[in-house]
């Protein structure tokens, strides 16, 4: 190793250079205030070698980044792990960026002779949030793409340019494939080279000032704690960085990497919500009157950037003591409380809003639908087109566009014909034997003759099975017919070889082709007759349209669908 | 020159930067080696129809596409080709098949009705019509044949792939 070092050395001058890096003096001793620039630098490390790692599977089209990341997060070996850490990362690095710029500003590390490195941490600051904004969007899941369309949004209302911006950043006049392109190659060309840059000098600047110890100690006392950066600085770093990739892992594995939601679908109603770390923004929108929203933004936005970038000029104060500079943490607190107060104002209104939850659950469910689906393989059209070939999620739409003007599902619909969540199970049979007056049976509609069953719960039970045994989809309980027959079903409704009687027909009664006969003829006899005011599907849908709304009907692939 | 002190501390960092490195690099070096040992690009596996022996004149090779639907790591396609392969019908009816690809370095092989020879354009290998052995160049063994049957008049093969540049055949 000696022999080889020294070659090395003698050719390279590593040995000078590794000296001057560690050998850098800290004026007044390691400190655990210094670790922030350092971590920086160490995470943004880690989101290269996990960024790369990325690439390597990540396909940038709209038809094909959700597939890509679908099997990272799901096939590859650890590549949920990787994605992960990627994920939080981003995080990580958001959240100590504040914490630098903090300290920096809270020791007055930006006064003469430091202003151009503050200058370049401003740079590093925006670059660092242009990575968040467009690695957001990346895997083309509902999550990204309407976060993404909300901060679009908010570029669009700023007044003047505002139109011309959002058109720069989607590449045109809506999301697609320029959009992905576009903001695949500033996140991993553009801005990686911008941020290399901008560090690399803030560096340099850094290693010519040093360290800007606290205001308060004095200069004997610095010179005589002064020790070089190795090995005490870079070890509270290491341990300090160590402690953040811990809580990395640890998101990492709680969330089984990152969260993916289901392809972005311009058609839903996703609760559309930006990473937390632009929520503030998102929710000034909300603050502000209409009219003002974008100046108001803009104003804002552009007030904070002036005080951060004036501050080095507009700070005259005699010492770096806080106390002397209050006018300056007096308008930083100012602007913090409002960063703060919009952010938290934001997470609670989402938290105590049922339907936010709702939303989120059924954005799960659609997740949950979407990967089971893409086990199959991503159609040639993309992943958006999963859904298509879904029958559930045709019948599913079927039945939004067809149907849903008078059935309602789960509440929602028209309300005038019975709610079909839950459509033949025990559960929905049972309540409709108990009391089909309810509104969310035949209330509302213009079927009626049947009224609220004069039977015990234990006698619905019996009742609720032998209806579905009818068309033998429960075996057939003992006392079933007897029961039947005691409570005079058998007056309106007939069974299999028993004549067309006033009421519904119950032989088959829950079959898919009774289903079938109910949505093609519901005007025959044996399905209410002239009662029954459903439309006629018959020569409206075809027979492979009535088998996937059966489908959605009776096999949901899960309670939220 | 170091106090014991000092020596922790040089322990720690050294540590806690090599449980770093294992920490981000391990994972890292699992997910990139990953496709290595994966079928990442499927399709083409059993027997399947790929023409009439009645379409195939007697002594004169065709060169058919296979159709099949596949599937590339996230993605599965409708059926489209997916590679091709020689049948000849020779005296009699019987029908051999040879894929379609030089078993020297993977290019497509042709048929040179002139010398009726099969030939690789890329390396000038030739190979035997009658019987796809090696005739010249530098391939290290003849064409690659494939299992092929004929039933009701339809020809089904096993579209089959081989390891390229070796003389003995190993599927790939």
């Amino acid at each position: 190793m000696g022999r080889f070092g020294d070659w090395l050395d003698q050719r390279s001058g590593y040995r000078a250079f590794a000296h001057h890096a560690l050998a850098e003096p800290v004026e007044g001793g390691a400190r655990w205030s210094y670790v922030f620039g350092s971590a920086l630098a160490a995470i943004f490390i880690i989101q290269i070698a996990t960024g790369l790692l990325l690439a390597l599977f990540y396909s940038a089209s709209a038809q094909e980044a959700w597939g890509s990341v679908y099997f990272v997060q799901t096939q590859v070996s650890l590549g949920w792990f990787v994605r992960g850490l990627h994920h939080w990362g981003s995080s990580a690095m958001v959240v100590l960026l504040i914490a630098h710029l903090l300290q920096v500003f809270t020791f007055g590390a930006y006064r003469a002779p430091r202003e151009l490195g503050w200058w370049t941490g401003i740079a590093l600051l925006f670059i660092t949030l242009g990575f968040s904004l467009t690695g957001y969007l990346l895997p083309w899941d509902q999550k990204g793409f309407w976060a993404t369309r909300v901060v679009t949004a908010i570029t669009g209302t700023l007044p003047l340019i505002g139109g011309w911006m959002k058109g720069l950043m989607l590449g045109g006049n809506d999301f697609g494939n320029l959009t992905i392109t576009r903001f695949f190659g500033f996140h991993v060309f553009i801005l990686p080279a911008m941020l290399m840059m901008f560090l690399v000098v803030h560096i340099v600047l850094f290693r010519r000032h040093g360290v800007t110890p606290r205001w308060n100690r004095k200069p004997a006392e610095l010179a005589a704690t002064t020790e070089p950066f190795w090995p005490r600085q870079l070890t509270l770093d290491v341990v300090f960085v160590s402690g953040i990739v811990a809580v990395l892992v640890w998101l990492s594995i709680r969330h089984h990497g990152a969260p993916l939601d289901a392809p972005a679908d311009p058609a839903s109603n996703y609760v559309a919500r930006p990473e937390w770390y632009f929520l503030w923004l998102f929710e000034m929108l909300k603050v502000l009157p209409g009219r003002f929203e974008g100046i108001g933004i803009m104003a804002f936005s552009l007030f904070g950037v002036v005080f951060l970038a004036a501050l080095p000029i507009a700070d005259r104060a005699r010492t770096r003591s806080p106390r002397d500079r209050w006018p300056h943490f007096l308008i930083a607190a100012m602007l913090l409380t409002v960063v703060v107060g919009l952010t938290g104002r934001s997470m609670i209104a989402d938290a105590s809003d049922p339907s936010v939850q709702k939303q989120r659950d059924q954005a799960d469910a659609a997740a949950q639908r979407a990967f089971a689906l893409a086990e199959q393989g991503i159609p040639p059209g993309g992943a958006d087109e999963l859904y298509l070939n879904d029958p559930h999620e045709r019948g599913k739409r079927l039945f939004m566009s067809k149907c849903q003007t008078c059935h309602s599902y789960g509440g929602n619909g028209g309300g005038n014909a019975p709610d079909m969540k839950g459509f033949m199970t025990r559960a929905w049979v049972r309540g409709a034997i108990e009391d089909p007056t309810r509104n969310e049976y035949f209330g509302r509609s213009k079927v009626e003759g049947m009224e609220k069953a004069d039977a015990t719960p234990a006698e619905l039970d019996v009742l609720t099975d032998y209806t579905l045994s009818l068309g033998g989809l429960v075996p057939e309980p003992k006392t079933g017919a007897d029961l039947y027959e005691d409570k005079g079903c058998q007056t309106c409704h007939a069974r299999a070889g028993e004549n067309p009687r006033t009421g519904l027909n119950l032989d088959g009664y829950g079959t898919r082709a009774w289903i079938a006969h109910m949505i093609r003829r519901p005007d025959t006899p044996e399905n209410y007759g002239a009662l029954n005011r459903m439309t006629v599907f018959e020569g409206k849908l075809t027979e492979a349209q009535i088998d996937d709304v059966i489908t959605f009907l009776v096999a949901p692939p899960s309670a939220d669908y | 020159m170091d106090t014991p002190r000092r020596g922790f501390v040089k322990a720690v960092f050294a540590v806690l930067s090599g449980a770093l490195a294992v920490a981000i690099g391990a994972p890292i070096i699992v997910a990139f080696l990953d496709p290595v040992r994966r079928r990442t690009v499927k399709g083409g596996a059993g027997p399947m129809r790929i023409g009439k022996v009645a379409d195939l004149p007697v002594g004169v090779p065709r060169r058919l596409d296979v159709i099949d639907a596949h599937s590339d790591a996230w993605d599965r396609s409708d059926p489209k080709p997916i590679g091709a392969v020689w049948l000849v019908c020779r005296e009699g009816g019987r029908v051999d098949a040879y894929s379609g690809t030089c078993p020297h370095l993977g290019c497509a092989v042709g048929f040179n009705a002139n010398t009726g020879e099969f030939v690789c354009p890329c390396h000038d290998s030739a190979f035997a019509l009658k019987d796809g052995e090696r005739l010249k160049g530098p391939s290290p063994r003849g064409l690659d044949p494939l299992p092929v049957k004929v039933k009701d008049g339809e020809v089904e093969i096993e579209f089959k792939q081989f390891v390229q540049g070796i003389p003995s055949r190993r599927e790939s």
